[in-house]
């Protein structure tokens, strides 16, 4: 069961958690406790894995946020130094792109935890009441959360480039 | 009339919810699209921004013994535990391995905490002579009950890790014979052996029976849950040699 849910779902819990803590030395660490949880207290039968996993790696991940601001001290000073996948054709793609990444980062970082939550998991397709229950909140609070964050990214990146607002 | 508010638009686009307000209303309209817009932008840019993918695999977390351990030390653990203790570390293939910091340790001992679903305790209580973030060649305290976690900073020249039973409850950590750096520190939920490459030190853990997991951790191997049932085992801490 779990090597199967490992196979299925470890790529795209991986890419949630990396945009979520924006580094992927502990998005790594996420992952791997959440699928350690898994072995050790597997879900019912009946429980829709996929939103289970999402829960667990969210709980994780924002337990690691409480736990320790220095290591996010520490993470930031070593930015420089995240992965940044194949070598780009050129420098100035290169620097192109790590603004990009920092834009990013910035911008979900100024979030509330559990509304960059909201919003990432939103992004990958899951329904206000999943979302819901991964957070712990209302089904209701998730469109306020989501539009919250969506008003606050807007102000920091290129979301409404050409728009008449 | 009444316009929806973002969230409420927010919960239409998503279909969480229903409003005919919308279709009849030219101005929630734009405003949906301009949010569905800005939904689709930040997906993009998520998209762009993502680092490298990594390529991560399901590592055993018990393994044959090694040289000098003993075979005792073989789980006897049922299939079922088994199973749930083969999944322990995840590694990360293409050279994307984080180097070995100080900090990860720190991380280790809340991402614990963290699965085990409570904030991280305050020191060991009635420690009698080793207390949270002391260390020593030789410590003393009284671990909390559950998971007790073992981190040896690296694997050494030579040397064993035995770990123990105790008679009382009290945990004890020491370092035995040999030569090097070695020395115990105390977490809130185990133990920290800062121990040198070129170390050749054996090291003896006895833990009580209140913990109901031992996790094992050397440097930036897999790492090994072993259970008090198992103990004593005895873990070879020397560096692979290469063939």
């Amino acid at each position: 069961m779990v090597e199967d849910a490992f196979a299925r779902h470890h790529a795209e819990l991986f890419r949630y958690a990396a945009r979520f803590t924006g580094d992927g030395d502990v998005a790594e660490d996420v992952v791997q406790e959440t699928f350690v949880r898994m072995a050790e207290r597997p879900p019912a039968h009946d429980t829709n894995l996929r939103a289970w996993l999402y829960r667990v790696a969210t709980t994780v991940a924002l337990d690691l946020l409480r736990a320790s601001r220095r290591r996010f001290a520490l993470v930031r000073s070593r930015e420089h130094a995240l992965p940044m996948g194949d070598p780009p054709p050129d420098p100035a793609a290169l620097v192109e792109r790590e603004d990009l990444r920092e834009r990013v980062r910035a911008a979900l970082a100024e979030l509330e935890p559990r509304d960059r939550a909201v919003l990432l998991m939103r992004e990958t397709g899951f329904a206000h009441r999943e979302i819901a229950e991964a957070v712990g909140t209302t089904t209701k609070s998730v469109g306020t959360m989501i539009a919250r964050a969506l008003e606050k990214l807007s102000r920091r990146l290129p979301l409404d480039v050409g728009e008449d607002r | 009339m009444t316009h929806l508010d973002d969230a409420d638009l927010i919960r239409v686009l998503d279909g969480a919810a229903e409003d005919p307000h919308v279709a009849e209303c030219a101005a929630c309209a734009r405003r949906r699209a301009l949010l569905a817009r800005r939904g689709e932008r930040l997906a993009s840019l998520l998209e762009a921004a993502d680092g490298a993918r990594r390529v991560l695999t399901l590592a055993a977390g018990r393994r044959p013994p090694a040289a000098g351990q003993s075979h005792r030390s073989l789980p006897r653990w049922s299939p079922a535990r088994l199973a749930a203790a083969a999944v322990v570390t995840l590694i990360a293939a293409g050279g994307v391995v984080p180097p070995v910091r100080a900090w990860v340790a720190d991380r280790a001992t809340a991402l614990w905490h963290a699965v085990r679903g409570r904030e991280a305790p305050a020191a060991p209580a009635a420690a009698p002579t080793g207390r949270a973030g002391s260390s020593a060649s030789s410590v003393a305290f009284v671990p909390e009950p559950g998971f007790f976690t073992l981190h040896v900073i690296t694997r050494q020249a030579e040397g064993e890790l035995v770990i123990e039973p105790a008679a009382d409850s009290i945990a004890t950590a020491s370092v035995e014979s040999g030569a090097g750096t070695g020395e115990w520190v105390v977490l809130p939920d185990g133990l920290r052996l800062m121990n040198a490459a070129d170390a050749s030190h054996g090291y003896r853990v006895r833990l009580p029976g209140g913990v109901t997991r031992i996790v094992v951790r050397i440097g930036t191997d897999p790492a090994r849950l072993i259970a008090p049932a198992d103990l004593p085992v005895v873990v070879s801490l020397q560096r692979p040699v290469p063939r």
